[in-house]
């Protein structure tokens, strides 16, 4: 028989073997630790959120630790990051530490895939470093009553008004900071479309309010901003609030009516977007959070300016919470490091997300994100405190309202775009949307509440 | 004779009216690249070769985007190549074993090709997902490789299997007379005999890799894994400021090799296809 | 030994086909049953998904149905009329000037996917730099923001052109080898232009015409990504037919399962076509 040409087949065969046994190596398990971690901006701006842990690895090797450390950071959005850990984690090639945005720990936790980090938290030698975290953000990072990250940023959702436009329309300085002083009685959503509608008026703006597009966390801000439930606490079971809901529809929807809101945000693009608040087309962003202010210093978004100036950005712009129904809303997304179950060492891996949350890292971290603080007593230090704006970003923390936890959030979020979409752009009737809301529910969310 | 050839004018004339806007869809593509910032008006006011100058140095610091476009040249080469190479080697073997060859079951491999080549796909993509993963390929250029040389292999192995069919017997028997053995019979005579089809077969393969974006898009999640198709996708889809006079020029530096294959292969390729498909 | 050297040719093929063809078509089914998502690991769930679908639960199932159809028919309409009317016009046309506008026409078919979808973005824009605005705003029209005004329209456009060469180069060919005796006589008759297009050309390239709107039913019904590049599905919908619908589920909700359920609904809609039309699918064989 033909040698060569069995030895073509051989090659082949070879090659097919080689791809399926293209796994990954085995640790050598020696003395030397070797933790893996993954972080996600999503962007390049968070890079922090790595490098804070390449400093405390620094950190641990100092305190004798024989560590091998390697960090991943990805600047893709979260879809393609959860597909490649999760498919890492079923391959057994998972990294030991991972940091992620509070809406998946649910899942996360549900599936084993994360580990409890009561039995490191609860100890005295933590204890001091426990309590200097703002209230509200443990809770944020547990599921049912286990405790699963340690919180190291808050994305700050809030509302960015244009001061230059309200100077326009006659207002002092002096009246812009009480109206939108979240303690004030004049911050309401009332006054808001007010304003909107005045300076649309007065054609100082093209739109009184501009918000996201795509599936987002605005999404729950407004419903939040209503008074909305997402949660039942005794159950833990999802809640479609439809009071709340047609409060939100009917809210765009008028915006819309009244020409205050482009009926096609759905489909504008995220430059056309930035630019609108950047130049002072639209009144006010609600559909952003505190870290843009970054963006805006950093990305050509202006088509005049460029990229902006911290000075044009205070001279022009200003932030506040939500206007609620019972007071103001500021809707914090909690980022944590988190333990992945199948790590060999946890005690290690603890150790390390605990230096790398430090006050000190924290606040490079803070500085240079422009993002909510977790910490106390990050504010008392001096790099915190000369930054002006992030004075300001703690003070609408103040405010702060956690995110729904649940593992079928991101279905509930992409569920409300969509209604709204097809509210705004007219294809939907507030009733249908809220109809849709239920019936879709029903199907895709098990055990949902229909309130 | 007069009114024919009015006929002929009025004819154009309509044909004329509906190709413009295809036609100006094309000329505006090249104008907005040429004029280094986004086309405001008809006509660029400006001729720049900004938005190539952008394209090949370092690209804009975006979320989420590689800083150069060599190595996602270099990946789509890659995919590319691995496809082509790949679909002729089976499509070569397999040709010659279905039009010369007996074997058991020849006639089932027959209909089952043909109604292979009607078949879809990408409608078995989530549990070639699936597969992917168990094979431990996803996120590998391998899985885009595979899974698009299964897409293009069924219509090149028909190809290649009617360019055989034209050989005449004759050739084959005086190799088998003069003692050659099967491998080399077809290594040295048969396949020099179909290079036309093999040269189809392997542009319409490169194409295919080259072109490809769903595979890419749902087995790939390492941005540096990334190629043209993902790239200029995820440029269109992007949060940051990108501009319509770059993202003319990206489009058109990807496909100028397609359209410049397409060319070359312009003869070969209509044959292919329409011998594969239809006569 | 000799008999088994035609396997070792075919070994290559027969292992693609086996791991991209035969696996998955089962798999399918399997998953399908279960309620798989992003980890891939999933619980037997029997015929829940189907039963999610067929009783209409799903509140949109009944959208994205009519829009499969009306997607469906629309570009078939776009491909097959498109095609026609071109390969007649560039033939009757002849020489250099059908060339000229076949060359053109064969564009969309060179064009990579994600460059012919941006075409379309492009066009569609919403804002000032959209090609439409454009021309819109030069002649002293406003500008509209297309892509959430039509949106079904623009995706069954974009797709329907792109059909547009591969029918014409067929249906070029087939009119070439009717014998130009048999048009001659029915001029002769005093038959007009559109009647011999009717009455004499269409009935004898039948059988291509049947082949194509067969090819491009199949492919209407099974293939998403330029609707997923260029509107998402958007807004509410009103884009989304049951393949892209599939896809969503599947890889960007993560709802594996379902989206097998779905996905199971067209392969068996695509093998009755396919079976159902398999002699003029193979037209080749029998020439």
């Amino acid at each position: 028989m033909n040698k060569k040409f069995l030895g073509v087949m051989f090659v082949l065969l070879l090659a097919a073997g080689g791809l399926f046994a293209a796994g990954q190596e085995e640790e050598a398990a020696g003395k030397v630790v070797s933790l893996k971690a993954m972080t996600i901006g999503p962007g390049p701006v968070p890079v922090t959120r790595a490098k804070n842990l390449e400093s405390a690895a620094e950190k641990l090797k100092g305190e004798g630790v024989n560590l091998d450390f390697e960090v991943t950071f990805s600047t893709q959005k979260f879809e393609p990051y959860r597909t490649s850990f999760s498919l890492a984690y079923r391959s057994g090639s998972a990294p030991d530490i991972l940091s992620e945005d509070q809406d998946i720990i649910p899942e996360y936790a549900e599936e084993g895939m994360i580990l409890p980090l009561d039995s490191y938290l609860n100890t005295t030698a933590y204890k001091k470093d426990y309590d200097d975290f703002l209230p509200g953000l443990w809770d944020a990072v547990s599921w049912k009553g286990k405790t699963y990250g340690i919180p190291i940023e808050g994305v700050v959702n809030c509302i960015f008004y244009r001061k230059d436009v309200l100077r326009k329309m006659g207002m002092s300085d002096e009246q812009i900071e009480r109206t939108f002083s979240p303690e004030s009685k004049d911050f309401t959503l009332e006054k808001l479309v007010e304003l909107a509608k005045k300076a649309k008026k007065a054609g100082l703006v093209e739109y009184g309010f501009t918000h996201r597009k795509g599936a987002g966390d605005y999404w729950f801000n407004s419903v939040m901003m209503f008074g909305g439930r997402f949660v039942d606490e005794a159950t833990g079971n999802m809640i479609i609030d439809t009071k709340a809901l047609r409060k939100d529809f009917e809210f765009h929807k008028m915006l819309v009516d009244e020409g205050l809101l482009p009926p096609d945000m759905a489909s504008w693009d995220w430059k056309v977007i930035h630019k609108y608040t950047v130049e002072g087309r639209t009144l006010f962003w609600i559909g952003g959070h505190s870290g843009q202010w970054k963006e805006y210093q950093e990305k050509e978004y202006h088509e005049k300016l460029g990229k902006l100036t911290e000075e044009y950005l205070q001279e022009n712009i200003g932030i506040a919470p939500f206007p609620g129904v019972g007071g103001p809303v500021t809707p914090v997304k909690v980022h944590a490091y988190t333990i992945v179950a199948s790590t060999k060492y946890p005690d290690i891996s603890f150790d390390l997300i605990a230096r790398a949350s430090s006050p000190e890292l924290l606040a490079r971290h803070a500085i240079t994100t422009f993002r909510g603080p977790t910490r106390k007593s990050v504010a008392d230090l001096p790099d915190f405190k000369a930054q002006a704006y992030l004075s300001k970003v703690l003070k609408i923390m103040n405010y702060s309202r956690a995110f729904p936890k649940h593992p079928a959030l991101g279905v509930y979020k992409t569920m409300i775009f969509e209604a709204m979409s097809g509210i705004e752009t007219g294809r939907l009737s507030v009733d249908a949307a809220v109809e849709f809301m239920k019936a879709k529910a029903k199907a895709d969310i098990p055990g949902v509440i229909i309130e | 004779m007069v009114v024919a050839k009015w006929n002929k004018i009025v004819l154009g004339i309509i044909l004329l009216m509906l190709t413009l806007p295809l036609l100006f869809l094309y000329v505006w593509l090249i104008f907005n690249s040429i004029s280094g910032k986004p086309l405001y008006s008809l006509f660029p006011d400006q001729i720049s070769l900004q938005s190539w100058i952008k394209l090949f140095g370092k690209l804009p610091e975006a979320s989420g985007m590689p800083a150069s476009v060599f190595p996602i040249l270099g990946n789509t080469v890659l995919v590319a190549g691995g496809v082509m190479i790949l679909n002729l080697l089976i499509c070569g073997l397999a040709g010659y074993a279905i039009s010369r060859l007996h074997f058991k079951g020849k006639e089932m491999l027959l209909s089952s090709l043909l109604v292979m080549k009607a078949f879809p796909l990408l409608i078995l993509l989530i549990a070639t997902y699936f597969v992917l993963f168990y094979m431990r390929l996803l996120n590998t250029f391998f899985s885009v490789i595979l899974a698009r040389t299964a897409m293009e292999l069924v219509m090149g192995t028909w190809i290649i299997k009617g360019f055989f069919d034209n050989v005449p017997k004759e050739i084959e028997e005086s190799g088998i007379i003069d003692g050659a053995s099967w491998l080399t019979l077809w290594r040295k005579i048969m396949i020099p005999l179909v290079r036309p089809g093999l040269f189809a077969v392997a542009i319409m393969a490169f194409i295919g890799g080259w072109s490809d974006f769903i595979f890419v898009y749902t087995f790939i999640f390492d941005q540096s894994k990334w190629t043209l198709s993902v790239f200029l996708y995820s440029l269109i889809a992007s949060q940051e400021s990108v501009d319509y006079s770059f993202l003319a020029t990206v489009s058109i530096f990807y496909m100028l090799p397609t359209l410049m294959l397409y060319g070359l292969a312009q003869k070969g390729l209509t044959r292919g296809v329409l011998g594969g498909g239809i006569k | 030994m000799k008999k088994l050297i035609p396997y070792f040719f075919l070994l290559p093929l027969l292992l693609l086909i086996l791991l991209f063809y035969i696996i998955p078509a089962v798999s399918t089914i399997y998953i399908s049953t279960t309620d798989m998502g992003r980890s891939l690991r999933g619980d037997l769930v029997g015929v829940k998904n189907f039963a999610r679908m067929f009783s209409m639960e799903d509140p949109v199932i009944g959208r994205v149905l009519i829009n499969t159809v009306v997607y469906l028919f629309g570009a078939l309409a776009i491909t097959i009329g498109g095609g026609l009317v071109l390969a007649n016009a560039t033939f009757s046309l002849g020489g250099k000037t059908g060339g000229f506008f076949r060359l053109i026409w064969f564009l969309p078919r060179a064009t990579p996917p994600v460059v012919w979808a941006f075409l379309w973005i492009w066009a569609f824009d919403p804002t000032k730099f959209g090609l439409l605005n454009m021309i819109f705003r030069n002649v002293g029209l406003a500008e509209r923001s297309w892509m959430s005004l039509y949106p079904m329209l623009i995706v069954i456009l974009a797709n329907g052109i792109l059909g547009i060469p591969y029918t014409m180069t067929i249906l070029s060919a087939a009119l070439g080898n009717i014998p130009t005796e048999v048009v001659e006589a029915a001029k002769i008759d005093g038959a007009s232009g559109w009647q011999t297009i009717l009455k004499i050309k269409i009935p004898l390239i039948w059988w291509p015409l049947s082949f194509l709107t067969i090819w491009h039913t199949l492919a209407y019904l099974t293939t998403f990504q330029y609707i997923l590049m260029i509107t998402g599905g958007g807004p509410f919908y009103a884009s989304t037919p049951l393949a892209l619908y599939t896809y969503q589920k599947a890889f960007q909700n993560m709802e594996l399962g379902y989206g097998s359920a779905l996905a199971l609904v067209l392969i068996l809609l695509s093998v009755i076509i396919i079976f159902a039309f398999r002699k003029l699918l193979g037209v080749q064989r029998e020439t």
